[in-house]
């Protein structure tokens, strides 16, 4: 399990991360979402060892992460920033990597490679931005990390090989029990993925649960006549004589209380991720705004 | 869980020697360059003598060097996506530190030890005896001086978060007493009527000029006996300069060890800002503001002239905040009102520093001791010019009774200081205008160096009008027997008994003196002292001509050559001028030689 307990992080005067909790469960592939400025990458720089938190724990299985080379070394970790050594090639970075992470596999490095078919010996800042992400990858997953954390992980990567990636990734997951923090603004690519959903918002945590449950607990709502009384409605819309609610609560509740209101007609739907994403965060002022231009 | 605290990291050495390799391969080339050249001379003893003495070059060398190794190993912490990427590697700061600190020691080390290795066939192949010792006093030399640097621009990269702040912070660090030699002397001390800031004090503390000052390998050459001008073989001795280099050394590592605690505490999104030490912020802009100010104010001495030097130094100051704000704050935009207030204080805290220095609160410049204060006071003439140095100028002490002397001496420098205020100290002799009447008049300036009952030391430098209560004390004290020959007689005992030649000026030839013309020369000499009329000054003398020189050719026995003094003889040198024109020195003709054959 890995964990950011009450982790506090301020730039300047700026807070980046307010008292921020967050549990990724061992084993699970955990989906980090917000908006922009949130602290997710900042959250992720914690959780990597990275930046020193002002206050709070980060922890993988009860051991601090910062400045504990065991734990970090059991962490795979793929940038949204990609940053290799000027000169080096992958080969040479296959070298260093060998030389810094104890369980680097090079028999695995070599399966790989008839994956993603890079150039071995070309300086690597020759590569292009989707190139250098395949490269991140490569090495990464032959570290045989039991964490993998990822930020915007497949940007920049063409269709083939966002699907060739995110294969690998739940492969591993699926064999090794790996987990995996994704942090990504392509919700529907995430909904498809992960299990569990983070959503952050001015360095806080807003939201964290199992995506079944998030799911379970938020609804749309489409009625034509009057919502009975007693629900709880994050928004609402409405299209000619056709209302369109979101509601959260469980599903039988809703449809009982809608029922015994008998509209004209009613019908509960799932949500999507971007959906729930959409309308929890429209909660803390975070909403579309209905800007003409 | 967790590892034991590793100091190396063998991955990470190997990654900075081959991605470095061209730096220190570089350094390598240079230095087995240098030592091909040195090679190349065919005189054996000169090898020894130029690795030798290049001992006391190699800290220029180091200097930049360190600097550049520093920045290449610790240059990843300035890259936000490098620092970030490294950071996120299983390795704890300690390792990375310390294997980078390794990796920099070997990229000179390792070079060193090269070319040491190369030059100690060469040196103990040479007529020096156990010249091949001196390479191995190079290697350590150099190595010290290395690690004396290394720390300095370790602790500098530290406290900084780029390229450009390091290079900027590690200009300072090593140069900071220089920068606050030249605002004291450039800006407060000229306030000061009799304050002369010397260097020396703070180029105690500029390391690269410390280490270059004296030798570290003393070699002498061995002449044969029978025939002087064979070179039969050589010596050499250690200098006890070395203890500074250790202890230079030693600052170093103490500054490497300041970094790594530095290092476990800094906070890693400081990656490219200009100084990455919160609290170091605000002493990087007051230097920084400072340096500003006072390239401003030496530019409009040097270049403009005018006098709107204060003016200047101001702008320099508000330039230097402003832009010191725009380096810390990453943007242009600082013409905030808190900002101009901040600039206003500090403005006026330098305002005030520059009105309390030129008011004298303090009573520096009005200083003058008691008598019982005094232990000894040594009253220097500027302007005995055989004395090339100085320091090593002779003066006349002033004891018990003659103290009252040089106190009133003092005094009247102070009542004439309205005439002398704006000009600088040191000149050779200044021609003034006389305020009151535009009469030309000659001064001479002179120092006064008190020894206190307390131990301390003060230094006075002033001007006298040679026409004036002064000038008459000073032509006094500076004509003595003492002043006018003893300087050289203390200087080179037995100077009277060897003197080879007496040369008059040196339009005239003048016949050899015998040994009793000789005496009674020196006898009219000291006659002329006596009288008051020999100081070696034209100032004092209030006249634009002289009447004669006296050449003295003699020989010192210590630098094993014949040298020369010279004395002036002034129309009021009576017995002397008597000596040269009743002596025949005049009317001598010289021998004409027929032709050849």
């Amino acid at each position: 399990m890995l964990k950011l307990n009450n982790i506090t992080k301020t730039f300047g005067d700026f807070k980046a991360l307010d008292n921020l909790t967050m549990t990724v469960p061992k084993g699970a592939v955990y989906g980090l979402v917000g908006p922009n400025g949130a602290g997710k990458s900042t959250a992720i720089r914690h959780l990597t060892g990275v930046y020193r938190p002002d206050s709070g724990d980060v922890l993988l299985e009860n051991a601090p992460v910062w400045e504990n080379p065991a734990a970090k070394a059991r962490i795979g970790y793929i940038p949204d920033d990609i940053f290799y050594f000027p000169s080096a090639s992958l080969e040479d970075m296959r070298k260093f990597y060998a030389g810094i992470y104890p369980n680097f596999d090079n028999a695995l490095f070599e399966r790989l490679y008839e994956v993603f078919n890079l150039p071995r010996k070309s300086p690597m800042r020759r590569f292009s931005k989707g190139m250098q992400k395949q490269a991140a990858f490569h090495l990464t997953l032959c570290t045989r990390p039991d964490v993998m954390i990822l930020d915007e992980p497949v940007d920049g990567l063409d269709p083939v090989m966002r699907r060739q990636v995110w294969s690998l990734i739940l492969s591993d997951v699926a064999e090794r029990g790996t987990t995996v923090l994704i942090s990504s603004h392509n919700l529907r690519e995430l909904e498809d993925i992960c299990d569990h959903v983070g959503i952050m918002d001015h360095g806080k945590m807003l939201l964290e649960r199992s995506l079944a449950d998030m799911q379970g607990a938020t609804h749309k709502l489409q009625l034509v006549g009057d919502a009975p009384e007693g629900l709880e409605v994050l928004h609402e819309s409405a299209s000619g004589r056709l209302k369109t609610l979101i509601v959260r609560g469980n599903v039988d509740e809703i449809t009982a209380k809608v029922a015994a209101a008998n509209p004209a007609y009613f019908d509960v739907l799932p949500l999507s991720l971007e959906e729930i994403f959409i309308y929890e965060l429209g909660g803390v002022n975070y909403e579309v705004k209905n800007i003409v231009l | 869980m967790k590892l034991r605290t590793s100091f190396f990291d063998k991955t990470v050495f190997f990654k900075n020697v081959t991605r470095f390799a061209p730096v220190w391969g570089l350094y390598s080339l240079g230095l087995v360059m240098a030592l091909m050249t040195m090679a190349s001379s065919d005189l054996e003893y000169w090898q020894v003598d130029a690795l030798g003495e290049s001992i006391q070059l190699m800290p220029l060398v180091n200097m930049g060097y360190a600097l550049v190794c520093a920045m290449l190993l610790f240059g990843d912490l300035f890259n936000a996506r490098m620092c970030n990427a490294l950071h996120a590697l299983p390795l704890r700061r300690e390792c990375w530190f310390s294997t980078n600190v390794i990796s920099g020691l070997a990229f000179a080390i390792v070079p060193n030890l090269v070319m040491t290795l190369i030059a100690i066939p060469l040196c103990a192949s040479s007529i020096v005896t156990d010249g091949w010792q001196v390479p191995l006093y190079w290697l350590l030399g150099s190595c010290l001086q290395f690690i004396a640097f290394f720390g300095i621009a370790v602790i500098s990269i530290f406290c900084a978060g780029s390229k450009f702040a390091s290079l900027v912070v590690y200009g300072i660090v090593n140069f900071f007493s220089v920068l606050v030699y030249v605002l004291v002397a450039a800006v407060y001390t000229p306030m000061l009527y009799g304050i002369h800031t010397g260097e020396t004090p703070f180029l105690n503390f500029c390391p690269v000029v410390q280490m270059m000052e004296k030798g570290y390998i003393h070699t002498e050459q061995l002449w044969a006996e029978t025939y002087p001008t064979q070179l039969m073989g050589g010596m050499f001795t250690v200098t006890d300069h070395w203890a500074s280099l250790w202890i230079y050394a030693a600052v170093g590592v103490v500054l490497i060890v300041a970094a790594l605690l530095m290092y476990r505490k800094r906070h890693l999104e400081t990656a490219g800002d200009f100084i990455a030490v919160k609290p170091l912020r605000p002493v990087f802009l007051v230097i920084y503001t400072l340096c500003a100010g006072v390239a401003f104010f030496a530019f409009q001495e040097l270049f403009l002239g005018g006098p709107l030097t204060y003016f200047w130094l101001y702008i320099g100051l508000a330039v230097g905040f402003f832009t010191g704000l725009m380096l810390l704050e990453r943007t242009v935009r600082v013409f905030r009102k808190k900002n101009f207030a901040l600039c206003g204080v500090l403005m006026l805290v330098f305002a005030l520093t520059t009105l309390v220095t030129a008011l004298d609160i303090f009573g520096i410049e009005s200083w003058m001791p008691e008598k019982s204060e005094v232990k000894s006071v040594t009253v220097y003439d500027r302007h005995v010019y055989y004395a090339a140095n100085y320091d090593s100028l002779s003066g006349v002490v002033l004891e018990d009774e003659d103290i009252e002397k040089a106190l009133r001496l003092h005094e009247l420098a102070l009542e004439e200081q309205k005439y002398f205020d704006n000009l600088a100290i040191g000149n050779d002799y200044v021609v003034v205008d006389y305020l009151d009447t535009v009469e030309t008049r000659f001064a001479a300036s002179f120092t006064i160096v008190y020894e206190l009952t307390d131990g301390r030391q003060v230094r006075r430098y002033y001007y006298a009008f040679a026409d004036s209560e002064t000038g008459e004390i000073l032509t006094d004290l500076f004509s003595t027997p003492e002043q006018v020959l003893g300087v050289v007689e203390s200087q080179i005992p037995g100077f009277a008994a060897n003197i080879e030649e007496i040369l008059l000026d040196s339009e005239f030839v003048t016949p050899a003196l015998d040994e009793q013309q000789r005496q009674a020369l020196l006898e009219a000499i000291a006659a002329d002292c006596r009288d008051g009329n020999m100081a070696q000054n034209w100032a004092f003398h209030s006249v634009d001509n002289v009447e004669y020189y006296l050449e003295f050719q003699y020989w010192n026995a210590e630098a094993r050559n014949s040298d020369w003094m010279t004395i002036t003889v002034f129309p009021e040198c009576r017995h002397t001028i008597a000596f040269i024109e009743e002596s025949g020195m005049l009317d001598y003709e010289p021998p004409v030689y027929g032709p050849l054959g």
